[in-house]
């Protein structure tokens, strides 16, 4: 009896050494992933939306400067920050600061036509993880925007090809 | 005389306007993104360097 019992589970369950942690789905992954947009233009943010959104980030938060992108980073929890520099109210600089008060950990990269040294520089030393220059044409934008996020969440990015 | 002077004004300010604006000169540089992704990739290594061991 036993021993139909067991026959009878080994050939109804086969082994599956990944039975117990499946591999993540591109649902799954991209499911829990949230973006936190902050650009004063409209059309952009439409526009990052969209190239981001081809790789699997579809959790998309947007602010329209910087005091609303401190509000929703604190409400949404995202897992990594697109922000600009030159915005009202708030520029990206001082949000940057504010940001990193609140978390050390969350990626945030910089996405400015500015390019002045200085600015990049303050940038680095205020904990900014990286820093694209938007001034060049949308598909090389978006082409550096997929290596950036490849780079920086691989889980992701595999999830998104399988 | 003076509109030498003037020629000459014109010519040394647009000199330097150039020194000050042009991407590789000046106190305010603008960069080029792989001189950007450069210095970004100097601070994660300086970041991920192990620091020395207190003996």
């Amino acid at each position: 009896m036993l021993e139909q019992f067991l026959s009878a589970q080994t050939t109804l369950i086969p082994f599956n050494p990944f039975l117990d942690s499946p591999t993540p789905t591109m649902s799954d992954v991209s499911a829990n992933f949230t973006a936190l947009l902050v650009d004063d233009e409209h059309y952009f943010r439409r526009f990052i939306s969209q190239a981001i959104g081809k790789l699997g980030i579809t959790n998309i938060v947007q602010a329209s400067d910087g005091t609303e992108a401190v509000t929703q980073f604190e409400a949404s929890s995202p897992d990594m920050v697109i922000l600009d520099i030159n915005m009202p109210n708030k520029d990206g600089l001082e949000t940057l600061r504010d940001l990193r008060k609140i978390s050390d950990e969350v990626p945030i990269f910089m996405l400015t036509s500015t390019s002045d040294e200085y600015i990049v520089e303050q940038c680095v030393v205020d904990g900014a993880d990286f820093f694209l220059r938007k001034d060049v044409p949308a598909n090389e934008l978006s082409a550096q925007l997929g290596e950036l996020i490849a780079e920086n969440f691989p889980d992701l990015t595999a999830a998104t090809q399988s | 005389m003076a509109d030498m002077i003037v020629r000459y004004d014109l010519a040394t300010m647009r000199e330097e306007i150039k020194q000050d604006f042009t991407p590789d000169s000046g106190s305010h540089r603008l960069l080029k993104q792989s001189d950007i992704s450069k210095r970004f990739k100097r601070r994660r290594a300086a970041l991920t360097k192990p620091k020395p061991e207190d003996s």
